[in-house]
């Protein structure tokens, strides 16, 4: 029986959640060009050789038993709320961060990636017609996971100082008098990210400590604090738990990513630290949606604390990425790009005026209801991997449709990236830039 | 109650290795050579499943449904049946026909929290209980009635959890015609046990050598491609239930919005598992210890633990229902409750104020003879009757020998 396409017209509400991928997109359209690929936020050098060592272990030391419980399993099911090693491990580390002894069994959740406890932790936590105060620009699954939840989503942007001098990220604040404001009795969720993406701000403890005030006010409010990025801070700036300030681990859900820690995005391991009475519905939501991450790949981050903890990992990493980003800042300040300079993550935000210029696209007939197709800095990122050869993605995603004007001429650029990669980007960059002078100047 | 001396039965997985080739698979994928300067091993993949595990699947379900199928539109890998069962019911709810998800009772009880925690209706159908035959059959009046404008999905799923009953071709024909009353009902096929059938219905349609015998794909029916989507997964099949690989087959019109919502939910399943199992669907394929595939080994392995776990049921004086596949036997333990019975002994200890007698047999029999099992009850809703919803405790047979043995010795206790 033949059937139009109305019948399968999906439910409005999913307008957000069903558009396009960007990352996706701007991934296929690097391939299709031979683009030096800076756009998805994956790291393509290679992972720490402890990573295979700890996968191997993991799938072969099954030991089960004839009667009683199995003694460790790598294969098998696990425990929903996450695999007895890793949530071991995670407990022992965090406990202190957190000043507090963590529960293993209680307080931590494993999920599949800080993607699923992104999307698992609004789910568990708002009802249709609540609000969410999201700090903006923020990293768009937020949004996609949110709209599929009937919540209205409130940003607060991040914003430059008033004086409009070259700012470093450091002096870029969310202003509390607008975050105040912008709280109703309906106000359920406040959601931030620290270190934030796309812009790369650490949030130090005096200013977290001010949400925390406006927080304290407000008793309906629930906190996620989004710390993927805890393990890549620079410039010797200290990541700040903002669980760990006090009365504000009652409140909050703080998620991390295994992927991002160990640079193996694929692996689908996240975890959330919450307290018990925030954990057990998040924990219900996991088992129904998923039932439990991936055995292996859990068991696998366990050992890869470990031997992270014996190598130095933690310290060598974010200086082998505070290099990379000092390359790219290089290059880009060259060219003309102006970086913003990121204190933490793995991105940087360029301006990309003089492309738009040379691409003749201009920023005037845009407004929040322009799609996102027909807007001018996902207009010059398309330009970009054609002409330039190299891939960035669009800013507008990450704010919410009213504020997207603060990103037309914003492009984000990864540095998480191989070498030969980097090189490639700094290499066609620098040819254009100079095909660009010739060309200017004639 | 789970102590260290207790035979578990209860946990629905292995108690065994998966097999050595599926292992490696994995090992191969971690120690392969890496080509290239980009490193993308352990790096995200695909969102709607790495490509080589999508064509493999397609090429399988191309034998599977005898038709052609777009790897790229028609397939989507996901973390575990789990997450392909929510999916499907989402991609249903979010249509706006209906927003009632019917399953056959008893039912695997993970349908019922997804279709509440995507605040659906969940309505359960019981299957008829012949007394005679000692097993569980389609009641199409009571489906037939259940289904309506309201509805907006029905879960099939053969081979069936808890009863491992094997849905007979005659069976999924009835309840496929009832469905096309109502077009616009999503038909959601959970095969994941489809590889251990035990007794293929005589007059099974013969099919290629490493195909599901005895099983019939829903999907494959008259009509039925349309408005299915078929799910089913590694886990069970390869012994690797923690590695959670599921996948949703369907026609394009299901699968597209189905594919652009998966992101949100965990942007895509681990790549290295995914890598594996390419290597491990291109090995089960092959002649496999004697036997014409993997496929065919695993089939009659898990039919021998059947056969191992019916006798020493029944020696204990628990008659099992009739039950074709999967890994679970639904046994009666009705005769075994009472402070005068065969667990007199521990009883009244195992007594909780308002509780079913099946939970007060199980914890009975754990106390007792130390074997686990799992209380049944709670997979039915209210339209079976009393006296068959806590008759029976289910008992998974995906067991070791040693397992099984022990099992079997302190089961004939029972009768002493």
């Amino acid at each position: 029986m033949e059937q139009d396409a109305e019948t399968f017209r999906p439910a409005k509400r999913l307008k957000a959640a069903l558009a396009p991928n960007v990352f996706a997109q701007f991934t296929a359209l690097a391939k299709q060009h031979g683009a030096a690929n800076l756009g998805q936020g994956f790291p393509s050098f290679g992972s720490p050789r402890f990573l295979q060592d700890a996968v191997m272990k993991a799938m072969q030391g099954d030991v089960f038993a004839t009667t009683g419980a199995p003694e460790s399993l790598g294969n098998q099911y696990t425990r929903p709320g996450g695999e007895p090693n890793l949530a071991e491990t995670l407990a022992r580390l965090y406990g202190p961060r957190f000043n507090r002894t963590l529960d293993p069994l209680k307080e931590i959740v494993t999920t599949i990636g800080a993607q699923e406890a992104i999307f698992t932790s609004l789910f568990s936590w708002t009802d249709p017609g609540d609000e969410v105060l999201l700090f903006t620009p923020c990293f768009d699954a937020v949004v996609r996971s949110a709209s599929t939840l009937q919540v209205k989503l409130i940003g607060v942007n991040l914003r430059p100082p008033c004086d409009g001098s070259t700012a470093s990220l450091k002096d870029w604040s969310v202003n509390m008098e607008e975050l105040e404001r912008s709280i109703t009795p309906q106000t359920r969720i406040l959601m931030f990210n620290t270190p934030s993406a796309p812009f790369g701000k650490v949030f130090r403890q005096e200013e977290l400590e001010a949400i925390a005030e406006v927080v304290r006010r407000h008793p309906r409010i629930l906190v996620i604090s989004d710390e993927v990025y805890e393990r890549c801070v620079y410039d010797n700036v200290s990541h700040f738990h903002f669980a760990s300030l006090p009365g504000m681990f009652e409140r909050t859900m703080t998620l991390f990513s295994v992927g991002k820690t160990f640079s193996c995005t694929g692996w689908r391991v996240g975890y959330i630290i919450a307290p018990s009475s925030l954990a057990a519905p998040l924990l219900a939501s996991h088992t129904a949606v998923n039932f439990c991450a991936p055995t292996p790949l859990q068991k696998a981050s366990a050992a890869a604390f470990d031997q992270a903890e014996k190598e130095g990992y933690f310290e060598w990493f974010p200086k082998m990425m505070q290099e990379k980003r000092d390359f790219l800042v290089k290059v880009l300040q060259e060219v003309g790009l102006k970086p913003l300079v990121p204190e933490g993550g793995y991105f940087i935000i360029c301006d990309a005026t003089i492309f738009l210029e040379a691409a003749h696209i201009d920023d005037d007939h845009v407004s929040a209801e322009t799609p996102l197709d027909e807007r001018p800095d996902v207009k010059v990122c398309k330009w970009m991997t054609e002409k330039v050869g190299v891939t960035a993605i669009p800013v507008s995603p990450f704010y919410l449709p009213e504020s997207r004007h603060y990103a037309n001429r914003l492009v984000r650029l990864a540095f998480c990236k191989d070498e030969a990669t980097m090189s490639l980007a700094a290499e066609r960059l620098k040819q254009w830039h100079v095909n660009h002078a010739e060309k200017t100047s004639v | 109650m789970l102590g260290d001396s207790c035979v578990d039965l209860g946990q629905g997985f292995p108690n065994f290795d998966p097999p050595e080739f599926v292992v490696q698979a994995l090992r191969d994928e971690l120690e392969g050579p890496v080509v290239g300067a980009v490193r993308t091993r352990h790096q995200y993949t695909r969102t709607a499943g790495h490509v080589t595990l999508v064509e493999a699947l397609a090429e399988r379900y191309e034998g599977h449904l005898g038709r052609p199928l777009d790897p790229m539109k028609e397939v989507a890998v996901t973390v575990g049946a789990t997450n392909a069962l929510f999916l499907a019911m989402q991609a249903a709810l979010a249509r706006g026909h209906g927003r009632e998800i019917v399953a056959l009772e008893p039912f695997f009880e993970l349908y019922r929290s997804q279709a509440r925690g995507l605040h659906a209706e969940f309505r359960s159908v019981p299957l008829r209980f012949d007394e005679e035959a000692h097993a569980f059959e389609l009641d199409e009046a009571a489906l037939a009635e259940a289904l309506g404008p309201d509805t907006c999905a029905l879960i099939v799923n053969t081979p069936h959890n808890p009863t491992g009953k094997a849905f007979e071709e005659w069976e999924l024909k009835a309840i496929a015609k009832l469905v096309e009353q109502h077009p616009h009902i999503l038909v959601i096929s959970d095969e994941v046990y489809k590889y251990m059938i035990f007794d293929p219905p005589s007059g099974s349609p013969s099919t290629a050598k490493d195909a599901p015998k005895g099983h019939v794909h829903f999907a494959k029916l008259p009509g039925m491609w349309e408005r299915t989507l078929t799910v089913s997964s590694a886990g069970k099949t390869f012994g690797i239930t923690g590695w959670q690989i599921g996948w949703l087959i369907g026609p394009k019109q299901w699968m597209e919005p189905i594919q652009r919502f998966m992101p949100n939910l965990q942007f895509c399943a681990p790549t290295l598992t995914q890598r594996a199992l390419c290597r491990v669907l291109r090995q089960a394929a092959q002649p496999f210890h004697g036997l014409e595939s993997y496929y065919e080994w695993l089939r009659q392995d898990y039919a021998r633990r059947r056969d191992i776990m019916v006798n020493a049921l029944e020696a204990g004086g628990i008659k099992t229902a009739r039950s074709q596949g999967g890994f679970f036997l639904l046994g009666d333990i009705s005769g075994l409750s009472g402070p005068d019975g065969p667990l007199h002994e521990s009883w009244q200890a195992s007594l909780r104020p308002g509780e079913a007698a099946d939970w007060t047999t199980c914890r009975a029999l754990a106390a007792e003879i130390g074997i686990v099992s799992l209380p049944v009850s709670p997979f039915f809703g209210h339209g079976t009757a009393e006296h068959i919803r806590t008759r029976f405790a289910r008992f998974c047979f995906a067991k070791t020998d040693a397992t099984l043995e022990e099992a079997a010795k302190r089961l004939k206790s029972l009768r002493a």
